[in-house]
């Protein structure tokens, strides 16, 4: 995977931080619907199709469970690779095209990378496939900051292309922003200088919109290269108002700063008409420009399976029997 | 596994990733309308269908807005036609009254149903003719179906009955393409109240009111209960008048102005429901970007035929410049386009005729002459006019456009502190609704009990609710939803329990006079100038001389009523309930001085006086807890905080043939409310009014508070009626004529008359829907971590 341009951060910006308004949700919850309401049923047929595949090319395939071994991991890998079948591909028409449909990266434990480096390897799509590992204390980030940091060192080491860090969300609530920063500035330092850094917010835990886009703003100010909602083991993971509420702060990021930053939803996106709403939130938001891999990931296991059940039916005009994809 | 024909273009498609460019269509629409044209009216249950070949009626052909397609075509109803429609309502009326109220119920509970059931077919035929984009009237007619639902369990536990027919209908007059929303504020709580209904709309919109008609007959409702005759009123004033209880008009304020004058002439209760220009207040404290974004959904260009929609952002001085720059980035990147367009964010309203087209870049010329900034979203066709920001300044302000409702400018301008906030948006003289964006929940409060408005929204725009109130605070009074909603449909007491003549008026002067009476306004006794002089003549053989006042005198007693009932309303409602206690007391220990004024023998004067000091004491309590009133929570992330705020000034016309107790009824209720009042006696015995007047006055309220100017109608009438100052009107009396004539004037000043219920026989609920008003509050209610 390459990115076209990295974010370099800024010095840490108290006095933007104090500007930032309450932020009220019921206009959000508004907005948000409004435009679902009114975009989403635009896009039928072979639009819906088109924006299907982007979405799939966006997936961050991910495992993220206690029983990972290589072997579900080697699978993964194989999924990542050809998320459709070949039918499906041909009868989409895009077989002899350029255009060739695969997730953007796979997503693992740190103890994982290397089974995913090395099945990714023998594909020779290492790394045109990323790898990206969880880190930091995941899922919460309440470890000492000596072994967050060893943790990304040593993912890295092994091969990881982007950390997903978790941040302490302790540090949030109690409005110590400058520490964060300071964290999350060590973080991006330990994944040096080719790991990207995804930095994962866990909003359902921050306790207030106004928190989560503090949050996003510090966690870009220190050089995130996208902000992510959750880790999928909160209660409450990603929800369109939160995501509207990152976006935003990342449109003014780049308005602010002049570095876009990718956006990251992960947890609960499971249907494809879910995905869509988020791409639909994207373009609305932040432009046409954040719609690929560069700038936008969505962080899902299930939802592959639901887009590749929906594509088969628009290609051939009937769904799949359920063995007819195994590899779950 | 067999495969369709090979699909191409999905790289292209995935390449751009743009929305499927589709229009509206309108099948069901089309195929209704094809066995209808033309249209005329609906009665009797049913619509009159003519073939269109065998007219000879003039026609008048409707097209398309988009596209200029032939739509349909209307014929101009004729006299017969309105004789037909009257015949229609009332037979349909005698069937309604005679329901009991449970029925009435269930029919407007069906309604609802079938109304959100028939959803796309009702947003069709409301959007074929109008400028709203499909998806947007298909939201408005499921919020249509809930008013309905709303005054259904309203129906159901109103018992009032309208005994005779000719009180019963309501024509309900649109003066521009309604949407449902306005059909349904309009007819739902006149149906809950026992009222039958002819739709007016204008032709080339009257395909709604039609479809909703056959709606009606679809679910069983009685034939003539809803009726619809497109088309201009003239001619059929006469027939209105006669047979039709109220009056009720949708529109802006210059269009209902003209009918207006065709309605003056109609001596006919009206309830306006006016078209406003809704403002907007940004604090510096506030989330300007949510602002933006949901006030951009509200502005006049997108979403002009709603009653909420912003004309005005007024933005705290330190906020403006990145406000401004934010809002010009946000509009610039809005998808303008068609109403037929789906998908759009601005749909441009209808193209410009030549005319108006001309008007408005005339308009812009100007702007800049003036060195007013403008800025204008560029707009391929140029018939349409594009969406248009006044920057720094409010068009209507600087008078540079007369006609400016009409126009799709948005005006923002800075202010720098509450007060001249406060002072900018009550300026206008619309009053329908304002929002306001802080996040400082104190001056939130301040800014919402200090707007003049009937609805303030705090950090949000143009919710609705049928249980919340939407009114307009300044002309007509015309109220959406809630119980006032239904309380302006209600049926007026008419018992006559005193049936004596005027009697005594108009004596030439005796010789002995014992005290001589002037008007009484501003706390004082003002010597008038006014020649004409009566005299009474007490039980206790008294002669007393009244001098009767001048225009003048009006003026001058609106304007001290004024003053004081701001000083009244700013001492709170514990002490205005302290100093009418003790003035009831007072009133008690000297009520017999008042005996030797009254005409009538001195029992019954006592039996009179016994009522005066109960209601005295009545209102005087209630002054309190009247003005504590029920909030709302319709759903759960707002809260909605309903203030009852007073009218203003009252102005009353006193016809009273009672000799006090009306009159302590009137000034008491009005009062106890914190309204001050200007009366004008025409009554049986002015001596006595001015003498209780001149008792409160030794009492500790605010000179000015309770004013009487004694004088006959011809003159005074229509100074009070007209006076700007004076808010509302009511009447005391039973004169028809008297009644009909200050109708007449009231629809011409558009002001709201309400007729005092008998002295004997009353319900506080009606004087707390005459004599003060609701302004609703929307408080935000989130839980933040959503």
């Amino acid at each position: 995977m390459s990115f076209t341009e990295t974010n370099r951060g800024c010095d840490f910006d108290a006095a933007w931080l104090e500007k930032v308004p309450y932020i009220n949700s019921n206009p959000i919850v508004q907005l948000v619907n409004s435009f679902i309401e009114k975009r989403l049923p635009l896009l039928k047929g072979k639009q819906r199709a088109a924006w299907l595949l982007r979405a799939i090319t966006c997936i961050d395939l991910t495992t993220l469970a206690g029983d990972d071994t290589s072997s579900n991991v080697t699978r993964l890998c194989q999924k990542a690779a050809e998320p459709l079948p070949m039918d499906t591909v041909a009868a989409l028409g895009l077989a002899d095209s350029d255009l060739v449909i695969r997730t953007a990266a796979i997503c693992v434990y740190p103890s994982r990378v290397s089974d995913a480096v090395e099945a990714l390897n023998r594909m020779n799509l290492y790394p045109k496939i990323g790898v990206a590992s969880v880190a930091a204390g995941f899922p919460s980030g309440q470890y000492s900051l000596k072994t967050r940091l060893e943790e990304i060192r040593g993912a890295v080491a092994n091969g990881a292309t982007e950390i997903d860090i978790v941040i302490d969300r302790s540090l949030v609530l109690t409005k110590q922003w400058k520490p964060l920063y300071d964290e999350l500035k060590q973080m991006k330092e330990a994944c040096g200088p080719h790991a990207h850094m995804k930095s994962i917010l866990a909003t359902g835990e921050l306790g207030s919109l106004t928190n989560v886009y503090k949050a996003s703003l510090v966690a870009m100010m220190a050089g995130s290269d996208f902000i992510k909602t959750s880790t999928g083991k909160e209660t409450v993971n990603a929800t369109l108002v939160v995501s509207y509420v990152m976006c935003r702060a990342i449109g003014d990021y780049y308005r602010q700063v002049g570095y876009k930053v990718g956006f990251k939803p992960a947890g609960g996106i499971r249907t494809a008409n879910d995905a869509l709403q988020y791409l639909i939130l994207i373009k609305e938001q932040l432009g046409k420009e954040w719609l690929n891999a560069d700038l936008f990931r969505i962080g899902a296991s299930g939802l592959l399976l639901d887009i590749q059940k929906e594509l088969h039916h628009f290609a051939t005009g009937y769904y799949p029997k359920v063995n007819d994809y195994l590899f779950e | 596994m067999t495969l369709n024909t090979q699909i191409s273009g999905i790289a292209e498609l995935y390449a751009t990733m743009n929305y499927d460019q589709t229009r509206d269509v309108f099948p069901f629409a089309k195929k209704w309308l094809s066995g209808r044209d033309p249209i005329k009216c609906f009665y009797n249950g049913k619509l009159e269908l003519i073939s269109k070949s065998s007219t000879t009626c003039k026609t008048q052909a409707v097209y398309d807005l988009s596209n200029d397609d032939y739509l349909f075509s209307f014929i101009a109803p004729s006299l017969d036609d309105f004789n037909n429609v009257v015949q229609s309502v009332l037979l349909g009326q005698r069937t309604w009254s005679n329901l009991d109220q449970h029925s009435r119920g269930k029919f407007i509970s069906r309604l609802a149903k079938k109304l959100d059931e028939q959803k796309d077919a009702f947003a069709e035929v409301e959007a074929l003719v109008s400028e709203a984009a499909l998806s947007e009237a298909k939201k408005e007619v499921s919020r249509a179906a809930k008013y309905f639902n709303y005054y259904a369990t309203w129906a159901h536990a109103f018992t009032k009955k309208i005994e005779d027919p000719e009180d019963g209908p309501l024509v309900v007059v649109f003066l521009k393409p309604a949407p449902a929303l306005a059909l349904a504020a309009a007819v739902a709580p006149a149906l809950a109240a026992g009222r039958t209904v002819i739709l007016n709309p204008v032709p080339e919109a009257s395909l709604a009111s039609i479809l909703f008609a056959e709606l009606c007959s679809d679910v069983g409702l009685p034939p003539g209960v809803v009726n619809v005759i497109p088309g201009p009123l003239e001619g059929a004033g006469e027939l209105i008048e006669k047979h039709v209880g109220k009056i009720a008009l949708w529109g802006s304020k210059n269009k209902t102005e003209k009918v207006a004058n065709f309605v003056s002439e109609i001596s006919c209760s009206t309830i306006p429901f006016y078209y406003g220009k809704c403002i907007s207040i940004i604090f510096d404290s506030s989330d300007q970007s949510s602002a933006i974004e949901i006030l951009l959904k509200n502005m006049s260009f997108s979403y002009q035929q709603m009653p909420w929609c912003v004309r005005t952002i007024l933005v705290e001085e330190s906020a403006f410049p990145t406000f401004a720059t934010m809002l010009k980035n946000k509009l610039n990147s809005q998808k303008v386009g068609s109403c037929r367009d789906q998908g759009i964010d601005i749909s441009l309203p209808k193209r410009c005729d030549p005319n108006t087209s001309s008007f408005l870049k005339e308009a812009i010329h100007l702007f800049s002459q003036r060195g007013i900034e403008v800025f204008q979203l560029p707009v391929a066709d140029t018939l349409f006019f594009p969406p248009t920001l006044i920057i720094g300044t409010d068009a209507e302000m600087n008078s540079i456009v007369k006609d400016y409702e009409v126009l799709p400018f948005v005006a923002v301008m800075p202010f720098r502190n509450s007060k001249e906030a406060l002072e900018f948006a009550n300026k206008s003289h619309f009053g329908v609704a304002a929002s306001v964006w802080t996040s400082c929940v104190s001056l939130a409060m301040y800014m919402a009990s200090n707007l003049e408005v009937g609805t303030v929204w705090i950090n949000d725009h143009g919710i609705l609710d049928p249980s919340v109130s939407f009114s307009c605070r300044k002309q007509g009074f015309g109220c959406i939803g809630s119980l006032r909603g239904l309380q302006q449909f209600l049926p007026l007491e008419e018992k006559h329990s005193y049936s004596q003549d005027l009697g005594t008026d108009k004596i030439t002067v005796k010789s002995q006079v014992l005290k001589q009476y002037f008007a009484h306004y501003g706390g004082a006794v003002k010597q008038t100038t006014g020649d004409a002089q009566f005299t009474v003549l007490s039980s206790s053989g008294n002669n007393f001389l009244v001098h009767e006042c001048d225009q003048n005198d009006v003026k001058k007693a609106v304007d001290t009523a004024r003053v004081a009932q701001q000083k009244w309303w700013k001492l709170g409602s514990n002490t205005r309930a302290d100093i009418l206690l003790n003035a009831a007391d007072k009133f008690q220990e000297t009520s017999k001085d008042f005996l030797k004024f009254f005409k009538k023998s001195t029992s019954e004067g006592e039996k009179e006086l016994e009522h005066c000091v109960k209601y005295f004491y009545y209102w005087a309590s209630r002054c309190n807890n009247m003005m504590s009133i029920k909030n709302e929570n319709p759903m759960t992330n707002y809260v909605v905080q309903n203030l009852r705020e007073p009218m203003g000034v009252i102005g009353v016309v006193d016809e009273d043939f009672s000799e006090l107790e009306a009159f302590v009824l009137a000034v008491l209720s009005a009062t106890s409310f914190g309204n001050s009042v200007v009366i004008i006696l025409n009554c049986r015995n002015p001596v006595l009014a001015i003498e209780f007047c001149a008792f409160l006055s030794s009492m500790k309220v605010p000179p000015g508070l309770v004013n009487v100017l004694p004088g006959s109608k011809c003159a005074l009438y229509p100074e009070l009626i007209f006076h700007k100052d004076v808010q509302t009107l009511w009447y005391s009396g039973n004169s028809k004529d008297s009644l009909g004539n200050l109708h007449k004037m009231a629809n011409k000043a558009t002001k709201c008359l309400w007729k005092l219920p008998n002295s004997s026989a009353w319900d506080a609920t009606d004087f707390e829907y005459a004599a003060s008003f609701t302004k609703a509050v929307w408080l935000p209610s989130e839980n933040a971590s959503c």
